[in-house]
């Protein structure tokens, strides 16, 4: 039996391991609820963020906060420009179906990883982050980065909700979500808000992409795929298009992976993830907090 | 170099028989199966330890079975085994879920058996996996004979599971996968369970997925969870869409233009190059391919049958009925030519969309 602080050391990752999720989740499920089709190059966003973050911490020896500003700008304006060149000529087609929009994202997804392997290579690196201090929160004990890790979701979650409800644009994008026919009837600029969308969740890929690769310390051209269908299990879970409901299953996966962790094989920690999917899949195949629109 | 043709040409018929699988599923039903490569893996682990063989020098590694069966029987049984472990799966995940979110249940499904087999040695080595499975007919003389016998049976299983494939397209069985991929809610309108549709079509595919597999592993020699990484099923999917998704001939053309040849082509790319680079060039292009052949040609090389008839239909509508009369009629007035001529390419224009205009998937 493992002992209490095994587990409060497990709920503290745990804390950790759902921000990252929930960064990947809120950006996923924000893309879904808007386009309405699942982008399987989300997870290589997520990897080409971690890059750009690789470039400023390791060659440019500009530090974390520098790697996560450029992650998530860069990673958004490289979602947007995959949405103008490979996304748009196909949704033009008014024909076009959720199949041949999945099948293109994940013709996407082997460019982009081709791509990041043909620039970075294969081999696994990881940020020089230096020696890092451990500091004591009530029972928890946090690194430096991990502090880091929660604090930048928190930020970007609240910042986010706080956008999608008070201003403007949120009232609109929100109003696009609901009903996009709707929306263009009544004079809201969809293209333009579509590429505020991609940019938006192109920087929570590539913010979640950087902290993950400061918790996990390595970084492959592959690594967001695998990573990415945790972050799906989040979304579904969630309800799709619900941001908030994906915080909360995000931060419940988060404790079921490191709480499971203490009892079974680490290997085995994103097939957990995967379980609790396929079980929410088929018993509430709406999410858990079910509704159709970003509310 | 005869020897290197042998075994290029059996890796094409093999993995023909693996996209003609898909194309069931894919091609036929609209199925995404991301996991389908999980299947071609169970197959491959099935032949492996069925052909094994407990008195071979290989007895070291796991056997699980404790049963060597002819190479022909395995082949079978590695069919039925994927066959079933898909009904299984398919009676679990597929009740209602919309097509796009089936694909993201599948692929973390793939994950789950990959890390699964992967780290657990006792079912199939783990990571290291299975080593000298034999090729049948390994022992016939020269290297070039035994080639030549499994080039022999890998182009056989090619040619029935094509007439398979191809059969069901014209079988009635096939006629309702097509309108459950088209429109599910038509098909149930009219008495059909798109459910029990979707079912055989996924058991159908999987049974081609585990022959197939078995032949892969029986080629290679050796099996691990490095051959089925869940990038390869989006090779499949990209034979089956540049090939000519839901045409039977056009998987075949698929898994050799993409599949053999384009293979090879990355492969004899200068040596200068790392070999990481050539790998991710192989990503970049098969992408870029199956983008431009999405756009450009959504129907691909060779176009389903169905789609291939609508079009000669079409021309000859336009040959024989529209076009005569029009041309008679700028014959008769002159002065009216221009026009007549104008509305004349109207509607070989508005022919040439529909030609165009993919189907309504």
């Amino acid at each position: 039996m493992p002992s209490l602080n095994e587990f409060i050391s497990a709920i503290g990752f745990g804390i950790v391991t759902g921000s990252i999720i929930a960064l990947g989740g809120v950006g996923a499920t924000f893309q879904i609820g808007i386009t309405n089709f699942v982008n399987f190059a989300y997870g290589n966003f997520m990897t080409v963020g971690a890059y750009f973050a690789l470039v400023m911490i390791n060659v440019l020896h500009l530090g974390v906060l520098a790697g996560l500003a450029v992650g998530a700008v860069g990673t958004g304006i490289v979602a947007v420009i995959c949405d103008m060149t490979i996304f748009q000529p196909f949704l033009r087609d008014r024909k076009v179906s959720v199949i041949t929009m999945t099948v293109v994202t994940v013709a996407l997804s082997l460019i982009l990883t081709g791509a990041c392997q043909a620039i970075w290579g294969a081999t696994s690196q990881t940020y020089d982050l230096g020696i890092e201090r451990e500091l004591k929160i009530g029972p928890f004990s946090f690194t430096s980065s991990q502090l880091i890790i929660i604090a930048v979701t928190a930020a970007a979650v609240a910042l986010f909700e706080t956008g999608l409800r008070v201003t403007k644009l949120g009232k609109a994008l929100r109003a696009m979500s609901d009903n996009l026919q709707l929306a263009q009837a009544s004079g809201i600029g969809v293209r333009a808000l579509t590429r505020v969308t991609w940019l938006i969740s192109g920087a929570f890929a590539g913010l979640a992409g950087v902290v993950l690769v400061i918790t996990t310390r390595g970084l492959t051209p592959t690594f967001g795929l695998t990573y990415l269908f945790v972050i799906m299990s989040a979304v579904v879970i969630g309800g799709l298009g619900r941001p908030i409901g994906t915080v909360v299953a995000s931060l419940f996966i988060g404790q079921v992976m490191e709480i499971g962790g203490i009892f079974i094989n680490a290997a085995y920690l994103n097939a957990l993830a995967f379980g609790a999917l396929i079980l929410a899949l088929v018993f509430r195949p709406n999410g858990l907090f079910a509704a159709k629109a970003i509310h | 170099m005869g020897t290197y043709l042998l075994t290029l040409g059996a890796f094409a018929a093999i993995q023909a028989t693996v996209v003609l699988g898909l194309n069931i599923q894919f091609g036929y039903a609209g199925i995404l199966n991301f996991a389908y490569i999980t299947f071609v893996a169970i197959g491959a682990y099935t032949t492996a330890v069925l052909t094994l063989g407990s008195g071979s020098q290989y007895f070291v590694q796991q056997h699980i079975v404790h049963v060597t069966v002819p190479w022909p029987l395995a082949l079978l049984i590695s069919g039925i085994v994927s066959s079933v472990l898909s009904l299984f799966l398919i009676m679990l995940l597929m009740k209602r879920l919309r097509s796009d979110y089936l694909a993201v249940a599948m692929v973390a499904l793939g994950e789950v058996v990959w890390t699964v087999i992967g780290n657990d040695t006792s079912l199939f080595n783990g990571w290291d996996g299975l080593v000298g499975i034999p090729q049948p007919y390994n022992n016939l003389g020269s290297t070039t004979t035994a080639e030549a016998a499994f080039f022999g049976i890998t182009v056989a299983v090619a040619l029935l599971a094509y007439l398979f494939t191809r059969n069901i397209y014209r079988s009635p069985m096939g006629r309702l996968l097509r309108s459950v991929r088209e429109d599910p809610t038509v098909a149930e309108t009219f008495g059909r369970s798109v459910g029990r549709a979707r079912l055989v079509a996924f058991c159908l595919g999987g049974f081609l997925a585990g022959v197939g597999g078995g032949l892969m592993a029986m080629q290679t020699g050796a099996w691990s969870p490095n051959a089925f990484t869940p990038l390869e099923t989006f090779f499949i999917f990209a034979a089956l869409i540049v090939g000519g998704t839901a045409s039977p001939l056009g998987s075949v053309v698929g898994a050799v233009v993409l599949l053999g040849v384009i293979d090879e082509i990355t492969r004899w790319l200068p040596a200068i190059l790392a070999p990481s680079l050539i790998s991710s060039l192989r990503f970049i292009l098969i992408g870029i391919i199956v983008l431009v052949v999405l756009k450009v040609r959504s129907q691909g090389i060779v176009p389903e049958p169905n789609a291939r008839r609508y079009q000669q239909f079409l021309r000859r509508e336009l040959r024989d009925k529209w076009a005569p009369p029009l041309g008679r009629a700028a014959a008769d007035d002159p002065a009216a030519a221009p026009a007549w001529a104008a509305s004349r390419a109207y509607v070989s224009g508005a022919v040439r969309k529909l030609l165009a205009a993919r189907s309504s998937r």
